[in-house]
């Protein structure tokens, strides 16, 4: 009892010293929460009327065959992405997608939605659809201005969190090591999953205060608030986002003692994590194989998470959430298994 | 609240430490061979030699922080060995130990509180390594001398039966060595110390024992007014500095310093070649 009263106290006051030490350093507070900040804000500006070069990506909520089939002969033109009604919904509304076509039952005429600037495609696909037989309505839908750049949102938050977690605990344990104060610890009753757990603590608590920054910060900037449901998901996700990634670059600094060994490979690591998270490339358009890879890749989650958080259903978030829960238990569980607060 | 030190009943041990035969290997080279040697239950024992000796690695033995290939080390007359000690009663200040990044002084002191379940070591370690307003300061922005003086005082706020000291005064300015030689000097008329150093002058104004090793061997282990007895006469009326000659060959620079070895007077070397 006195044992886990002793480390529970050491745990807080670790907890407290790590967050001091950020709140004391003015360049740390202002890097941590200003700078992406300023990228939102610097990315609304150029992204106000979307990307220059966006494909014409179509949702499409559909099981009528002949919709798809009359859609492919257009392939070298267009990408179509299954996808429900109320994701296609969010990613015409993040100018992520063109149109939406949905196809209700009952024999009822197949809906194409669109926003002002796919008045054009909504036709041709129209045209198209008409003459394979098939009924059409379309419904204009508002997308407000900097939509694009608001879809970019989910990636800021997510990418904080890949890099706080990845470089937050094990490069600040190999430097305690480096520096013996890991041995000179191990002389004490603290156990090394307080440590480990005060200082994961701190650096997620640091993050997810971030990632409500950046929330606060777009609420102006795109003219939208987000629900207090959707600022606790945001949160949930981002702390698991930031104990996973911690976990990766703790497990790989208890199989490397050198920390520009560590920074490499965290390097090389996250290169890999951020161009197959689905966030620059979709992951359906990737090679099969390549995409059910990418699916089961923690930062894959977090974007997918990141931006299901910012218009919240349990069910969009349990998937995200569960591959995230599970990379952090295996490699923080696996890397505890091999840690050492000294060595020879 | 605060738990009773649970190490006091060991200070009037005999022994406070005991390496019987101690061998230590590491990348194949061996870097204690057959370390036999023993420390006294109270005062400052100085563990003596060049660089590369093998003094650290002794230290870390004693600690439990590295395995030893062959022989044994025991802690206060045989009751336990390095890594079975109650976590307390052997404290260190280890060589080079660096500062956990960020940490203020009072914070630094406040985990050692936090650690021990004793809110009280706060003010004492703060009051024994005298930083006044200092102690806001982070651990980093101490001088050297600041920093190992709050370190010593978090070592040895939980009195240790046996203080462990890895060339505590390296980096200092001439005073802030004074200051820490006496801070031991005064340490170990309570308890075992262990110092290691390479300076002989710090050694001979704090030790009551000596033991000198060499090339991962012990040369030398005993009282130190015993084993000056026992030199040739030149030597004896050079005290610590003709013992430590008389045992290695090694010639001293004019602060006390060890500046080489004699290699005519070396023995032969080990069968593996040493790499530190």
């Amino acid at each position: 009892m006195s044992g886990a009263r002793t480390q529970w106290s050491a745990f807080w006051v670790l907890v407290r010293a790590r967050i001091a030490e950020t709140a004391r350093e003015r360049a740390a507070v202002a890097f941590l929460f200003g700078f992406p900040a300023i990228l939102l804000v610097s990315l609304a500006l150029v992204f106000a009327e979307g990307h220059p070069y966006e494909r014409r990506a179509i949702a499409l909520d559909c099981a009528n065959g002949a919709v798809a089939t009359a859609l492919s002969r257009e392939s070298h033109a267009i990408t179509l992405y299954p996808m429900s009604a109320r994701d296609g919904l969010r990613a015409l509304s993040d100018a992520r997608a063109e149109l939406l076509i949905c196809c209700p039952t009952g024999g009822a005429s197949v809906e194409i939605s669109h926003g002002p600037r796919g008045v054009l495609t909504a036709e041709a696909v129209q045209r198209r659809l008409d003459r394979a037989g098939v009924r059409t309505t379309t419904r204009l839908v508002a997308i407000p201005r900097g939509a694009y750049a608001r879809g970019l949102l989910p990636g800021a938050i997510a990418f904080g969190a890949l890099f706080a977690g990845l470089y937050g605990l094990g490069l600040p344990m190999l430097r305690l090591r480096r520096r013996r104060v890991l041995a000179r610890f191990s002389l004490t009753p603290l156990r090394p999953v307080t440590l480990v757990l005060s200082q994961l603590s701190a650096r997620a608590a640091l993050t997810v205060g971030q990632s409500l920054v950046i929330l606060a910060v777009s609420a102006p900037l795109f003219r939208w608030v987000p629900s207090g449901f959707a600022a606790l998901a945001v949160a949930g996700v981002v702390l698991l986002g930031v104990l996973a990634f911690a976990g990766i670059g703790f497990l790989l600094a208890t199989i490397v003692s050198n920390e520009e060994t560590h920074g490499d490979l965290l390097a090389a690591s996250a290169t890999p994590l951020v161009l197959l998270s689905g966030a620059f490339f979709p992951v359906q358009e990737m090679p099969r194989w390549l995409g059910a890879a990418a699916r089961g890749l923690p930062s894959t989650a977090l974007v997918d998470g990141c931006r299901a958080a910012l218009d919240p259903t349990l069910a969009s978030l349990a998937g995200p959430l569960g591959i995230l829960i599970l990379w952090a238990v295996a490699t923080i569980g696996l890397a505890l298994r091999r840690f050492e607060m000294h060595s020879p | 609240m605060s738990q009773p030190p649970t190490v006091l009943p060991f200070i009037d041990s005999a022994d406070a430490a005991r390496f019987e035969d101690v061998t230590v290997c590491a990348g194949g080279a061996t870097l204690l061979d057959g370390v036999s040697a023993r420390v006294g239950g109270r005062g400052v024992t100085a563990l003596l030699g060049p660089n590369g000796a093998g003094k650290s690695t002794l230290l870390s033995a004693l600690l439990g922080l590295r395995p030893i290939a062959r022989g044994k080390i025991t802690l206060f007359d045989g009751a336990y060995g390095p890594k079975s000690a109650p976590r307390g009663a052997v404290s260190a200040v280890l060589q080079d130990e660096g500062a956990f990044d960020g940490m203020t002084a009072r914070e630094y002191a406040a985990l050692f509180a936090a650690l021990f379940d004793d809110r009280s070591l706060t003010a004492k370690i703060l009051a024994a390594s005298a930083l006044g307003e200092r102690d806001a300061r982070r651990l980093e922005h101490l001088s050297g001398g600041e920093l190992r003086r709050i370190q010593l005082a978090a070592a040895v706020a939980t009195e240790p039966a046996l203080l462990v000291l890895d060339e505590p005064t390296n980096h200092l300015d001439p005073a802030a060595r004074r200051a820490l030689v006496a801070s031991i000097r005064a340490l170990g008329e309570t308890r075992a110390v262990l110092l290691a150093t390479h300076d002989l002058h710090e050694a001979e104004r704090v030790a009551d024992a000596v033991i000198v090793l060499v090339d991962g061997r012990v040369r030398a282990c005993g009282k130190l007014s015993a084993l000056c007895e026992a030199l040739p006469e030149d030597k004896r009326a050079r005290g610590l500095e003709g013992l430590f000659e008389h045992h290695t060959g090694a010639t001293l620079d004019a602060s006390g310093a060890i500046e080489a070895l004699d290699e005519a007077r070396q023995p032969a070397p080990s069968t593996e070649a040493r790499r530190r």
